[in-house]
């Protein structure tokens, strides 16, 4: 009776251990490869990912990979979810595009199923805000000249893709303050703001920024950041 | 009966152990030692672990930190002379075993720098550049300027432009760059030959994966590797180029990777809990990882191989006397070995980027960093810290080590700087 019960054991435990490695094993030879895209704004030299705001168009893209080889899925079935929404199950479509909806900091889940091959994987797509971003390089945010600039750099804001001529300034309003009271930038360019300190001792100088987008009065944030004038 | 439930439930306990052990995280040693043994089952240290998507070295695996040699050298102070190479802002730079400087700045003008003179090579005019790569050999320059890319040859002066609406560039150390061609609803892979004058580019294959870039690794593969976010999951894949394979690699939250095609080394940074701080690893030959004991982005670190002379005692003869009394000869050989190391830059306050969202947050300049130059020993493990003088605070990135000098840009003012090693050796 004991023999028969340890027996019992030993073999659910080696089942239970051995599927986990075969499920490990399965896995490996087919990858469902999902990649997505936002198209949003980012000052030009920004080499991150550029993530979703809401209202960011956002494509979502996949390759199948079956024993290192990319599978062709033009006649298969392919199904699309959005947050467990149905959303495409059409043959072959590869890429979806949508709006990122208002859900700032709840990520988007997006699976694709493929029925065929009997696999599935589920992305999540990070949702934020817009930020901005006070860049002020200076090292332990203390500066030793009386005249520096600070420059206002903007992320994730959902402008017109037709920047090239007029630029973010077309349709971001900018507002700074220094200390609490309005600041105005340089008259070429509302994104740099230039301070001029006239004191011979240790300053505090708190500069804050508000950014509005024109064309979506829901894209509005603001940024500040702390710099001692040291003498 | 009684006897049974009496093994019934030790078998329950036992199994709730294995289970709660099972999940227990390996970077909390568990206090009760009846527990420990388990505990070490599960997470004992080996000594490479081959991290593939969905798997990481435990912390445990962190490369061997050697304590007494950097607190000794904490204390010496590696101050080195650092000195500015270039005063003005600069996007990327070469340096070549002639200690020219070849440095392309935020307008796309060409430089060359020798001794402190420069030398205007080329004013493209076409507006700011989104990046600058250098070939391996320094001779072809590549600059992206969102709108087009173009490559520049030192050599000839001639320009050459890439098909419209290519991207992800990388060029391989003969003389090929690899790039992504948008191809209607797809993105293709490109190579072009850089040794032929009128070579065509050659279509290698054809994906569907967006917003990615990429990486030579050696002559016949390439890393596909996603743009970088703390937030989000990223994948390297590798493409070999003669079967036309493609397999995924690693694929993990807030993946950041570089890659040394030189000495076939890379680098590996993934994000934490919440997606902020994060764990930071070394990656050989063979794509296996262990774990670094500090936290630093990519783009701060380089591999260099050296020779390093060593003397062996090498039992060379054996005599025996008339006397029965047996001596041996030893003799001093010196022989030559080959060592890889890696130099980071890494930030002073690591507590800091434990809060940060390290990769976002220094990619959109809401983070700068002090940094140290370590310099590891990947053999050994043993870590020495060449620079860090406290005077001085660099954001240090796109290190170059040429001549036993350390070149980077640093961040705070964009300009082209250099350490001299000789003082810290």
């Amino acid at each position: 009776m004991r023999n028969i019960f340890f027996k019992n054991i030993i073999i659910i435990l080696i089942l239970i251990f051995g599927l986990k490695n075969i499920t490990f094993a399965q896995t490996n030879s087919e990858e469902l490869i999902i990649s997505w895209k936002v198209n949003n704004f980012t000052p030009y030299e920004f080499t991150g990912k550029k993530l979703a705001s809401p209202g960011s168009n956002i494509s979502v893209s996949f390759d199948f990979i079956k024993n290192n080889k990319i599978v062709d899925l033009s006649k298969s079935k392919i199904y699309w979810y959005i947050n467990d929404k149905l959303v495409s199950n059409s043959r072959g479509v590869k890429q979806i595009n949508f709006i990122a909806p208002n859900q700032i900091g709840v990520p988007l889940d997006v699976r694709v199923e493929l029925p065929d091959y009997a696999v599935l994987k589920t992305i999540e797509i990070p949702i934020v805000k817009p930020k901005i971003v006070i860049d002020a390089p200076f090292p332990k945010k203390e500066i030793y000249q009386n005249n520096f600039e600070v420059n206002l750099l903007p992320y994730f804001f959902n402008l017109t893709a037709n920047l090239t001529e007029e630029g973010p300034a077309a349709f971001l309003n900018v507002n700074w303050q220094i200390n609490g009271n309005p600041a105005k930038p340089a008259n070429e360019d509302p994104f740099k703001l230039k301070i001029s300190v006239n004191s011979n001792q240790k300053t505090d100088i708190n500069i804050k920024a508000f950014v509005q987008n024109v064309l979506n009065q829901l894209e509005a944030t603001d940024k500040e950041v702390n710099i001692t004038f040291v003498k | 009966m009684k006897s049974f439930y009496k093994y019934l439930i030790i078998i329950g306990i036992v199994v709730l152990i294995i289970g709660y052990l099972w999940k227990y995280p390996c970077d909390s040693f568990p206090n009760v030692s009846v527990l420990k043994y388990i505990y070490n089952l599960k997470c004992g240290a080996p000594t490479e672990t081959n991290i593939n998507s969905g798997t990481l070295p435990n912390t445990n695996n962190n490369l061997t930190q050697n304590t007494e040699n950097q607190k000794n050298n904490s204390s010496l102070s590696q101050t080195g002379n650092v000195g500015i190479i270039y005063d003005n802002e600069t996007k990327n730079y070469f340096v070549n075993d002639k200690n020219e400087v070849f440095v392309v700045d935020y307008f796309g003008k060409i430089i060359k720098v020798v001794n402190g003179q420069s030398e205007i090579i080329n004013d493209s005019n076409s507006g700011n550049p989104y990046q600058v790569l250098f070939s391996p050999s320094g001779e072809k320059i590549l600059i992206d300027f969102s709108d087009f890319i173009s490559i520049f040859d030192l050599q000839n002066k001639n320009w050459r432009q890439l098909d419209l609406n290519s991207f992800g560039p990388s060029f391989d150390l003969n003389n090929n760059v690899y790039y992504f061609q948008k191809e209607n609803a797809f993105n293709s892979i490109f190579k072009l030959d850089l040794s032929k004058d009128d070579s065509k580019p050659q279509k290698l294959i054809q994906l569907n994966i967006l917003d990615s870039y990429l990486v030579s690794k050696n002559k016949d593969e390439v890393f596909i590797v996603s743009k970088p976010s703390s937030l989000a999951y990223g994948s390297v894949l590798l493409f070999n180029n003669q079967n036309k394979n493609v397999s995924l690699v690693y694929e993990f939250p807030g993946l950041h990777f570089n890659w040394d095609a030189k000495t076939q080394n890379g680098v590996l940074l993934t994000s934490g809990e919440l997606n902020k701080g994060g764990r930071f690893f070394w990656i050989n030959k063979n794509l296996k990882a262990q774990e670094l004991y500090f936290l630093t982005l990519p783009s701060k670190c380089i591999f260099n191989e050296e020779l390093t002379k060593t003397n062996e005692d090498i039992l060379n003869q054996t005599s025996t006397t008339s006397t029965s009394s047996t001596s041996t000869l030893k003799t001093a050989q010196a022989s030559t070995i080959t060592k890889t190391f890696l130099i980071c830059a890494v930030p002073r306050n690591q507590n800091e980027l434990k809060n940060k969202y390290i990769t976002d947050d220094y990619l959109s300049y809401e983070l700068y960093t002090e940094d140290d130059i370590y310099k590891i020993d990947l053999n050994s493990g043993e870590t020495k810290i060449i620079f860090n003088d406290k005077t001085k605070n660099f954001d240090m990135y796109k290190l170059e080590l040429v001549n036993n000098r350390i070149f980077f840009i640093n961040r705070f003012d964009k300009k082209l700087y250099s350490i001299n090693l000789n003082q810290n050796n």
